[in-house]
Order: structure tokens, then C-alpha cells, then sequence
């Protein structure tokens, strides 16, 4: 082979690599389906967060809402610059999919709300809050942003649910490592190809198949209990945080899948305490590491729809943590009597809850604001 | 040369791909599309709901796009997002179709604590509506401070009457069950669900529950008990006979229109009307219904109806004309 050939060869090669690359890219264009969960990202500490300064749509279920971060990756009514000290007074907000307030806007959700009230009081609410989170995570997201990132807290307020129960489960064989120099790097050229290649786009739907087909089969499952199925977006990402969760028996296990039944359920009683203990384990973690820095700690518990149709303010769930947060010094507030009262409990299902859902509405989440603002100016 | 085919490749390539999609794409069209599929699946659809959202999103000043969107959203549960659409934008003036959305997602959702957000941005007859529409929260919130107040049996029972005023079925089957396992076979509760079960022709829920309350059926209780209980039976008697359909539902209108139920009978009488509009007899119950409803122009244009098929005229019409 002369050069000249050589130079053509070459010159050929490249030719077909950037026409490759373009059919790749218009094709990924056209086909690769929008993805709404961009601004959620896979964390090595902290399991999954959120990206910082984030201006998006996001969708949940039907509802297609307005979702901003700031520059702490917290979720916020816009995108701004939030200092690590402040001389406010400063509240931590963590919880799980209902505290980041899916499905609605910022400004109506609770802590947006508190966020709001609290400025008379020249208190800062910070919302750390991200779906599927449970007391391990934030523990770790907790430990994270004061020893790490410096960032200065007068109170934590940790907000949970029947759902953590199956989530500690689900963290169990999470370990958190430091996050790699190259880390960021690499998630940002991943995300890149995953959003814009459809070559890589159709591979990693290929390797992701073997855990949908597990998720379809248990789902299944699920529709002929529940007569119904959760939507296709919310059900990646409820896929995504089973992502370290090795116990395909369970995954395969309807019952497994409806957690707000756990504790009514003598056959799976096992299941949810060991959700507790798990929780309380981590719950503890995190109360040492607010003593150390004397920060005061607050816990809730609000209910689901299906707590609130049980009509019991003083169930397993509840009284567990009660007792545990009693042990540990630490303040409980118990949400259940905000929905579970004199009004008709079918009434609290239709009107403060999403439909066909267990996430508040803008009416459950005015509720918990209203009930939660009377610890606004409560000083340690 | 190779080149200018890898570039004829790919302007092909994007003129199959962009060209079509900015042609038939244009968000009414997109709506249109999805409206039209409507009429095939159904409204709480999420999947379209979410892809009219995506339409609606790039598009929130058509007002085509916002209307449809909005409709279907209020329709499938989604009301409270809608009415936080305008929440969110306090300057903007409100146009009279986006009153009647604003009142329409008040009501089907039930948001009687957002009401008061409106109070200032409806006008006119939306005003009055609006204004309509806070005395219920009011009322209800009277109820259910006499429940926290005394949680027994009559006060669920007062509400879950109230609940069954204003059609919510559910509510108030869930508030007369509580009263009657505070207070069993309390007759307020009873009557209101009996009523409620004529209403969704569940006889033989009916009958179930005076079973239960037989030992309570005593000669102080009142008569509507025995004759709800006959009715009751009766009607499952109908259900249980081999007649076909048609008889069936004939039967079934006449019972309810001599017991007090014109309102059932009609739905009964309708459906027979649907099945043969030349019967004479159907026509003619459809005529005695109307006239126990009270309601004389449609009775006369029944009877008329019927007269017309059998060549005769008939006692009722006589009836019928000397209404009020």
C-alpha cells in the first residue's frame, strides 16, 4: 500500500466514523424518547441526588411540572446561589419523594411553603430532600453536606414514611465510597451518549432488559392485586433505586412491591421490622452526628392513603418510632391526626392525594405546611 | 465523489426525518390528534395526558392546546394542578373561559380550601358560583366539628346525608356505615342507605342489611322499613325469573314507579324506549312516570305518543291535562 492509498484509507475510515457518528446522533435525535429524570443523578456517597442549578420539566406520572435546584443541588423555587453559612436561622429538610414534592410546583409543595412562612421568622428552609430517599441516605447525604461541604444547620427535620421501610431494605448492601476525581467526568460523557447516541442508547437498553423483565413479571403481579399499575416514567425511576438490591426472590415477590401493607400483613411482619430496625440504626447515626454538631433534630411521620382509609393514628409504624424517637431524645411530630381526624377519611384520599397515587397534592402538602409552620418559631 | 454521496446520504436522511415532522406537527394539529383518540380510549389516560402536557407545555398561549388540556386533566383527578396553573400567574387577567375552568376544577375536585384564593379574580355570574360554592365548605365544616365535638352515630349520619345532598355516594355510604357501627341499625343511617342502594338498584344489599336489622324491626319502627323490604324483594324476584330483559325492566319500572321511585323508573323506562320506541306500553309508563314526576309536558307528549300507536285515548291523559 503506497501512501497515497494509505491517506485514502485513512481519510475513508474517518469518513465513515463521522458519518456513523452522525447517523448515530440524528437518529438518537428522533428516536431516543425525552427523558425527564436528567437533573437525577447516581451518587457514590450519597446512593442518588440531584443536579445542581437545574432550570427543567419534570413529569411524574401525568403531571408535568416546573423543577428547579440551586447551586447546593437542593430542590428550590428557582435557580440561585444558596452560601454554606448563613446568619439566619437554618432548617434541613430530608426526606423522600414527598418532601422534594413530586408532581407539583415548588411554591406549593410544603417546604416550599415553609420556605415561604419562614421568611417572616428570618428562617432559611433548605430542602435536601430527593425520591426514594430513607434514614441511610440521609444520613449519609447529612454527613455529607456538614462535614463535608462545611454547610451550617441549626435543625434537621427528617421527614418519613411507610415507604422507608422498604427502602432501608433496598440500601442494605449500598456502601458509600468517595466520589472519584473522574467521577463527574465520566457521568457527564455517560449521559451524553445515553441522551444523543443511539447505538449506545439501544446497547443499554439491551443489558437493562433482564431487570425490566423482573420488574414486568412482580408488576404483574402487582396489577392483578391493586387493579392497577404505576405509570412508565415513575416506574423507571422506582426501578433505578433497586439498582444495588440483589435479592431477586424478593424483587420477584408482589407483596414485596405494596409496602404500605407490610405491617397489616402478619406474613410479611418479618420484612417490616427489619425495615425499622434499619431505620432506627441509621436514625441514631444521624442523631449523633446532629449532637456532635449541636444541631437539634426533629422527625415526622406523615401517612399514605391506605393509612389514611385504616383510619389509625397510632399504628405499628407510628408507635415504633414514637418509642424510638422517645429513647433517642429526639422530636416526633406525628402527622397522621392532620389526615386522619373527624373529617371522611374517603374525603382526605380524594382531595389531598394525587390520583391514584400516595403522594400529596397541593392540598395534602398545604396541610403538612400549615401543621409543621407552628414549629417555625420554636427555638431549640 | 465519495463525499457527495455520504452527504446526499445524510440531507436524505434529514429531509425524511425533520421535514415531516415540522409539517404535521403543529401543536392544534398534535391536540387534534390526541382529542380525537379520546373518543377511542379513555379520558384518565396517563400516557396521553402526559403527552398533552408535553404539547400544552410548548404551547401555554393556545388557547385550543390549554383548553382541551385543561379539561381532561379536571376530569381524570388532576384539578388541583390546573387551578395552581393560575395560581402561578396572580397578574394575569382571567377570561371568562378560564372562570368557568377555574370554577369547574373548584367543584369536580372538591377544592373548597382554594376557593377563597378566586374570591377576587372570578366576576360575574362566576362571582356568584364561587360564593355558592364556599357556604358547602362552610356547612360541611359545621358537620364535622359536631362530629369531632360528639363522634356517634347521628352526627356521621347527619353528614353522610349531607354528603348523599350534595351526590357523593361514596362519602356518604362511608359516613353511614361509620354511624351504624357506632349506632347499629340506627333508622336515620339505615333509611339514607336504603335509599342510596334504590339509587344504584342494589337490592340485594337492601335486603341484606333490614335481615340484619330484623331483630331492631319492631312495632315502634317505622312502616317505610316493611315497605322498602317488600319493594326489595320484589324488584330481586324480577332479577332472579328467567323473563328476558325487556320484561324484566318492564316490571321493574312499574314496581318502582308505584313505590315512590319515578326517578329509578325512569332510567328503566328509558332503557325500554331505547330497546322499542313504538311500544305503546312502554310509551305509556314513560307518561305515568312523567306525571308522578310532576312533569306535564313531557307526560302529555308520551301519552300522545302512545294514543297515536293504539288508536285510543286513554284515562291518564285526561290525567295529565288536569295537572298543575
Amino acid at each position: 500500500m503506497n501512501h497515497k492509498e494509505r491517506k485514502s484509507a485513512v481519510f475513508t475510515l474517518l469518513l465513515l466514523i463521522v458519518v456513523f457518528a452522525a447517523i448515530d446522533l440524528l437518529l438518537g435525535l428522533f428516536l431516543i424518547p425525552q427523558n425527564f429524570n436528567h437533573f437525577r443523578v447516581r451518587n457514590t456517597r450519597f446512593h442518588h441526588g440531584l443536579k445542581k442549578n437545574v432550570s427543567a420539566n419534570a413529569v411524574w406520572g401525568p403531571l408535568i411540572y416546573r423543577f428547579y435546584t440551586n447551586n447546593l443541588a437542593f430542590r428550590d423555587v428557582s435557580v440561585r446561589e444558596v452560601d454554606l453559612i448563613s446568619d439566619k436561622r437554618r432548617i434541613l429538610i430530608l426526606g423522600d419523594s414527598h418532601s422534594e414534592g413530586v408532581g407539583i410546583d415548588y411554591r406549593f409543595t410544603f417546604a416550599g411553603r415553609l420556605q415561604e412562612s419562614g421568611e417572616k421568622f428570618d428562617i432559611e428552609i433548605l430542602n435536601a430532600s430527593a425520591v426514594s430517599y430513607s434514614p441511610k441516605i440521609h444520613f449519609l447525604k447529612a454527613d455529607y453536606l456538614l462535614n463535608k461541604m462545611k454547610l451550617k444547620v441549626n435543625e434537621i427535620w427528617v421527614v418519613i414514611d411507610i415507604s422507608d421501610l422498604q427502602n432501608e431494605i433496598a440500601y442494605q448492601s449500598f456502601s458509600s465510597t468517595e466520589q472519584k476525581w473522574y467521577a463527574s467526568v465520566q457521568e457527564k460523557f455517560s449521559r451524553f451518549f445515553h441522551k444523543h447516541s443511539f447505538t449506545v442508547f439501544s446497547i443499554s437498553g439491551i443489558k437493562e432488559k433482564k431487570k425490566t423483565e423482573i420488574f414486568n413479571e412482580t408488576l404483574l403481579g402487582l396489577k392483578q392485586q391493586t387493579g392497577s399499575l404505576p405509570n412508565r416514567n415513575t416506574l423507571e425511576l422506582y426501578k433505578e433505586f433497586f439498582r444495588t438490591f440483589e435479592d431477586e426472590d424478593l424483587l420477584k415477590n408482589p407483596d414485596f412491591h405494596a409496602v404500605s401493607e407490610w405491617i397489616y400483613n402478619e406474613q410479611l411482619r418479618d420484612l417490616a421490622d427489619l425495615g425499622l430496625k434499619l431505620g432506627f440504626e441509621n436514625i441514631s447515626k444521624l442523631n449523633q452526628l446532629c449532637s456532635d454538631q449541636n444541631i437539634k433534630l426533629r422527625l415526622s411521620v406523615h401517612p399514605w392513603q391506605t393509612q389514611v382509609l385504616k383510619g389509625d393514628t397510632t399504628d405499628y409504624y407510628v408507635e415504633n418510632w414514637r418509642k424510638f424517637c422517645q429513647q433517642e431524645n429526639i422530636d416526633f411530630i406525628n402527622l397522621y391526626p392532620v389526615f386522619i381526624n373527624e373529617e371522611n377519611p374517603l374525603w382526605i384520599a380524594q382531595t389531598c392525594y394525587i390520583e391514584g397515587d400516595n403522594h400529596f397534592n397541593e392540598t395534602g402538602h398545604k396541610r403538612v405546611a400549615q401543621y409543621l409552620s407552628k414549629y417555625l418559631n420554636v427555638q431549640q | 465523489m465519495n463525499k457527495i454521496c455520504y452527504i446526499a446520504i445524510l440531507f436524505s436522511l434529514f429531509v425524511v426525518q425533520v421535514v415531516p415532522s415540522c409539517l404535521f406537527s403543529s401543536p392544534e394539529n398534535r391536540m387534534q390528534k390526541f382529542a380525537e383518540m379520546h373518543e377511542q380510549k379513555k379520558i384518565d389516560n396517563p400516557q396521553m395526558l402526559f403527552e398533552m402536557g408535553k404539547i400544552f407545555l410548548k404551547n401555554p398561549e393556545n388557547t385550543f392546546v390549554k383548553n382541551e388540556y385543561f379539561q381532561r386533566m379536571i376530569v381524570s383527578g388532576y384539578s388541583s394542578h390546573v387551578l395552581h396553573y393560575f395560581l402561578l400567574s396572580p397578574q394575569k387577567k382571567l377570561e371568562n373561559d378560564d372562570m368557568k375552568t377555574i370554577l369547574f376544577a373548584l367543584q369536580k375536585g372538591k377544592h373548597y380550601n382554594l376557593a377563597t384564593e378566586f374570591k377576587d379574580r372570578l366576576e360575574g355570574e362566576f362571582s356568584v358560583k364561587l360564593e355558592q360554592f364556599s357556604e358547602v365548605m362552610d356547612t360541611l365544616e359545621c358537620y364535622n366539628q359536631q362530629i369531632k365535638d360528639n363522634p356517634n352515630g347521628a352526627s356521621f349520619a347527619q353528614r353522610g346525608k349531607f354528603f348523599t345532598k350534595l351526590g357523593e355516594q361514596d362519602l356518604a355510604n362511608r359516613d353511614l356505615d361509620q354511624s351504624m357501627r357506632l349506632y347499629p341499625c340506627n333508622p336515620d343511617a339505615l333509611f339514607q342507605k336504603i335509599m342510596n342502594h334504590f339509587n344504584s338498584e342494589n337490592t340485594r344489599e337492601i335486603i341484606s342489611l333490614l335481615d340484619k336489622c330484623e331483630n331492631r324491626i319492631n312495632s315502634k319502627s317505622p312502616v317505610w322499613k316493611s315497605t322498602f323490604y317488600e319493594l326489595a324483594k320484589n324488584i330481586e324476584e324480577v332479577e332472579q325469573s328467567n323473563e328476558a330483559r325487556e320484561g324484566k325492566l318492564f316490571r321493574k319500572a312499574n314496581l318502582y314507579v308505584n313505590n315512590g321511585f319515578p326517578e329509578i323508573a325512569l332510567r328503566n323506562s328509558q332503557e325500554l324506549l331505547k330497546m322499542r320506541n313504538n311500544n305503546a306500553d312502554y310509551l305509556a309508563l314513560q307518561a305515568f312516570i312523567y306525571y308522578r314526576m310532576n312533569q306535564k309536558s313531557q307526560a302529555l307528549k308520551y301519552i300522545t305518543e302512545a294514543e297515536q300507536i293504539t288508536g285510543k285515548s286513554s284515562k291518564l291523559k285526561e290525567l295529565i291535562a288536569d295537572m298543575n
